[in-house]
């Protein structure tokens, strides 16, 4: 056995409850490390299923066309792993109201169908379905398909792109039959490398072969950078922000480890003076000083790396499971596990080994003399301090013992500040989230969009589609500015759809040309657009150039151009794809093919969903960092008043009872809980700022910040209660034990 | 000198009584079979033993023996600072053993001073400061009329201009007189004296024992716990303990 793990074992035997919650500080520290591995699991875990399901690297949608027209297409298109075709839309069911149909070959390699009932489809009218849709032996009943029969499913399967979506896969000729699809209208590849620049060419040349094949991309290609899962976007944010609660998690836990490392050593101040008179060198001192702190450092660290990588799990699991539907394997973060071993053990090592070296070098008699060598008054500010009045004597006490132990001073606020923070801040950025989901909206003032299911244009921009004199047609398609997406909304420049209200510049009008563009005010400030210029824009059908006239205060990236320009750029031959109307429950424009439904209240009703999934998950990081900075603050409290015991009982032999006691400690703990809190508010919310305006800049969008008042009396109730009753228990503690005893035990 | 008991631990079976009120008088402390055992079980030790003690107003008592005989442990219990585990503890008229924790605080503030060995002064607070610490918890007191007891205790030790010095600034011998001051400056009718002078050389030590007696010309009762024969010679009365029990009491 070694003499560390002996020495640590008889500490731990001395002050079991102490050691104990030394471990578990250090333990939690370790844990919330994990929570920086929260992304890395999750991308990991992303990437995995992407490999497995052999997921497209690229997926464009067209016109109607030929496979045949296609052959040759691998030479256009160098790198090509594979191209397939698909033939996809959207049919409508009695049983499951819109469905996706996809109709793929038998011998598919790309998006490989994972069967978890059942079998794959292998003649035509069978086909398998997506969870949930059914079990093989069941029907499936289109309505309003050119062939309305019943289809037999035969399997349950799913795959990555189709994740989430109610999904029907089936032999080509059956998805033709029930789309009433001539031919095929999706293409899907995988490249050898699938880095940016490949994926660019691939698109140009696919692009290229489908006009000469004579039809058209219908919409926007969508591309996924080196074999990226296609949620991981959609989850960037999130990302960002549990890494940015991660920093601070990271500081709490930093402090942590100090604080206990030095409480550790700095006990054993007496031990290192006996060690040393009788003979020890400084380094055998330091050496012996930093044993225990090590020990514990590594126990911390054996308990903390798995309660880490359930932290990291769980987050990932939840994270995931919201917005991805996809419950993951257990995923480690190498990187994330090393770093947390190397700062349980090495941080100890550093943290105990610069205390070792002050309490090794303080003069050997009045370290002999006085338990922790912390005379007061040797130091100019100290007699300063002394002379100055800071309330009644117990202030006066509180507040010196404050300066005299400064670093453990420091320490109990910089715990209350990381406790404070990581509320502000998970509230401000749930605050912000919430402010921008809202904002995101106030540019709309339809309250229903009807929009075709599939790519493709089919309402008629010159009538009203419907009998409703308050709808309007337009088109909402995806493009590409300078390497961002961005939202196009083709709209009637006489538009009561959209707010028209510009920040600068004016509204499209009618009499200004037809090229007009309104650009989102926070993108053009990004790029370093102005009104005036040119804007060149990337449709499905090839680029487009636009003269910027307005800068609009929706806070997305998106733009609004004329709608029949937008129609002559797509080549939607005078069509449109979405109908905004004023009113509640527009009618479906009958024989457009499958629409697909949002209301205001909708899009609402998802925001708060998402709104909740989000507060669960910065909650349930937050809680852990709270968790952490709880017991940092008990346990460094609690080894304050170990080391000052003798000053209570002293206080308590010239007659101070439990209540003096608790006013004395409530002095001291208020005002460094006081500080703590001014520093973690102002943290906490420079921090949210920090985050969402990166967010902000790498998103080229106008997130902007709420602040999150209500965080502000909250914390200040919670830290006064915990001050409270921190107060109570060390005092009853204290009370408990007589004068005599204590001072005995002290000297 | 006159021995009035002497009895030794090996052929007693309980502890001699410690008498030093005349008879009739009421006694300044009056303690009946005081036990104090230290730990539990296997590990427990019993550091006063069934005492039986009476002592009058006004007198200086010296208490001796070697280490570890029970000395602080009584002179504790006498203070308020200890609680006996069996017998009763009547201190200046009231049963202190009976009180509530609080309670017994609020009548150490008001009845009794403790001096100690290692001085025991708050290290962040001054040398006035230190003494105002003892009218803190007792009977509220005018600002004026507690700065005035403290500058008298102060003036008391010889320490009137050192009253803003911090403890670390001070000697030894000095630092002992603050604790003294801080022991009387409530005016209590008993102190206890733990060793005060036995972590300072001999002329600081003389000058706080001289402080010492003439708290108990004051009429003061002085419990004065000491391993110096020649200063508890000049003591009123000796009371002397081995293994918990007290074993002589000389006059």
């Amino acid at each position: 056995m070694s003499s560390s793990f002996r020495s640590t074992l008889r500490d731990a035997r001395r002050a079991p409850v102490r050691v104990a919650a030394s471990i578990l500080a250090i333990a939690l520290a370790i844990a919330a490390i994990g929570v920086f591995a929260v992304p890395g699991v999750s991308n990991s875990a992303l990437r995995e299923i992407a490999a497995e399901d052999q997921l497209t690297h690229l997926y464009v949608t067209t016109s109607e066309m030929s496979p045949a027209d296609l052959a040759g297409i691998d030479v256009e298109v160098p790198g090509l792993v594979a191209l397939e075709t698909r033939t996809s839309g959207t049919l409508t069911t009695v049983e499951h109201g819109n469905v996706h149909v996809v109709g793929r070959p038998d011998a598919s390699t790309i998006d490989r169908l994972r069967v978890t009932e059942g079998r794959l489809p292998t003649t035509d009218g069978e086909i398998a379905v997506t969870p949930g849709l059914g079990v093989p032996g069941e029907l499936l009943t289109p309505t309003g398909a050119p062939d309305a029969a019943p289809l037999e499913i035969v399997g349950v399967a799913e795959t990555t792109w189709f994740g989430g979506t109610d999904t029907v896969f089936t032999l080509p000729e059956t998805a033709e039959a029930l789309l009433g699809v001539e031919g095929t209208n999706r293409i899907v590849a995988r490249l050898v490398e699938p880095n940016e620049s490949n994926l660019e060419s691939a698109v140009a040349g696919i692009r290229a072969a489908v006009w000469d094949a004579g039809a058209t991309l219908t919409s926007f290609p969508e591309v996924l950078v080196d074999g990226a899962h296609p949620i991981e976007e959609d989850i960037e944010m999130i990302s960002f922000m549990i890494g940015g609660l991660g920093v601070v998690a990271g500081i709490v836990a930093l402090i942590l480890l100090s604080s206990t490392a030095n409480s550790i050593v700095t006990e054993r101040t007496r031990v290192a003076a006996i060690l040393r008179a009788v003979g020890a060198t400084r380094r055998e001192v330091r050496r012996e000083l930093r044993r225990p702190a090590i020990a514990i450092g590594v126990a911390g660290t054996v308990l903390g790396l798995p309660l880490g990588l359930v932290v990291a799990n769980v987050i990932s699991r939840m994270v995931l499971n919201r917005f991805a539907g996809i419950t993951p394997d257990v995923g480690i973060d190498i990187v994330v596990l090393a770093a947390s071993a190397a700062f349980g053990i090495v941080g100890a090592r550093a943290v105990s080994g610069r205390t070792a070296r002050k309490v090794a070098k303080a003069e050997l008699a009045s370290a002999l003399r006085d338990r922790d060598a912390l005379p007061f008054g040797n130091r100019w500010s100290n007699r300063l301090l002394a002379r100055i009045p800071t309330g009644d004597l117990l202030r006066r006490m509180a507040v010196r013992a404050a300066a005299r132990r400064r670093g453990r001073a420091i320490a109990l606020s910089a715990q209350f500040a990381g406790a404070v923070a990581a509320v502000v801040l998970v509230t401000g950025l749930a605050t912000s989230v919430f402010a921008f989901n809202d904002a995101e909206l106030a540019s709309f003032d339809w309250e229903t969009s009807v929009t075709a299911a599939d790519p493709g244009y089919p309402f008629a921009l010159d009538g009203p589609p419907t009998s409703r004199v308050d709808d309007e047609v337009g088109i909402h398609v995806s493009g590409e500015v300078d390497d961002w997406y961005i939202e196009l909304f083709g709209v009637d420049p006489a538009t009561t759809m959209f707010d028209k209200d510009v920040n600068a510049g004016s509204w499209l009008a009618a009499d200004q040309g037809t090229r007009g563009l309104v650009l989102a005010e926070a993108f053009a400030e990004q790029e370093g657009h102005a009104i005036g210029d040119t804007l060149t824009v990337e449709l499905a059908s090839g680029t487009a150039d636009y003269e910027i006239v307005g800068l609009h205060p929706i806070r997305s990236v998106a733009a609004f151009v004329p709608v029949q320009t937008l129609a002559d750029d797509l080549g939607t031959e005078g069509n449109g794809n979405t109908i905004w109307s004023q009113s509640h429950g527009v009618e479906a424009a009958a024989g457009s093919g499958a629409v697909e439904i949002a209301t205001r209240d909708q899009l609402f009703a998802e925001d708060t969903a998402a709104r909740d999934a989000i507060v669960a998950i910065f909650g349930a990081i937050g809680l852990i960092v709270v968790a952490i900075s709880a017991i940092g603050i008990s346990s460094t409290h609690a080894m304050g008043q170990y080391e000052r015991r003798g000053e209570t009982a002293t206080v308590q032999a010239v007659g101070a009872g439990r209540r003096d006691l608790r006013e004395l400690i409530r002095k001291e703990l208020a005002g460094l809980a006081l500080v703590g809190w001014v520093v973690g508010v102002a943290g906490g919310v420079l921090g949210a700022r920090a985050i969402m305006n990166a967010f902000a800049t790498a998103n080229a969008i106008d997130l902007g910040f709420a602040m999150p008042w209500v965080a502000v009396p909250v914390t200040a109730v919670a830290v006064a209660g915990f001050v409270q009753l921190l107060t109570m228990a060390s005092a009853g503690r204290a009370a408990r034990i007589p004068a005599a005893v204590t001072l005995r035990a002290a000297t | 000198m006159t021995s009035t008991t002497a009895t030794t631990p090996s052929i007693t079976t309980h502890a001699p009584s410690a008498s030093i009120a005349p008879s009739g008088a009421p006694a300044m402390v009056e303690a009946r079979s005081l036990t104090r055992v230290w730990g539990k079980g296997a590990a427990a030790q019993t550091a006063v033993d069934h005492v039986d003690l009476s002592l009058a107003p006004g007198r200086l008592v010296a208490v001796v023996g070697p280490s570890g005989s029970g000395k602080s442990t009584l002179g504790a219990m006498i203070a308020g600072i200890d609680r006996p585990t069996e017998g009763s503890i009547v201190v200046g008229g009231t049963r202190i053993d009976r009180l509530k924790d609080d309670q017994l605080a609020r009548w150490r503030a008001g009845n009794v001073g403790v001096v100690f060995q290692n001085f025991h002064l708050i290290p962040t607070l001054t040398a006035a400061e230190n003494v105002a610490l003892g009218l803190r918890f007792g009977r509220k007191l005018p600002r004026r009329e507690r700065a005035h007891l403290v500058e008298s205790a102060l003036a008391s030790v010889g320490l009137a201009d050192k009253a803003r010095r911090l403890p670390s600034q001070l000697s030894g011998g000095e630092q002992q007189r603050v604790g003294l001051a801080r022991a009387v400056v409530h005016r209590p009718a008993v102190i206890v004296a733990d060793e005060p002078t036995g972590a300072l050389d001999t002329h600081s030590g003389r000058v706080v024992f001289d402080l010492i007696l003439r708290l108990r010309d004051a009429g003061t009762t002085i419990v004065f716990i000491t391993h110096d024969p020649a200063l508890a010679a000049e003591c009123d009365r000796t009371i002397t303990m081995v293994d918990g029990r007290i074993v002589q009491v000389t006059a």
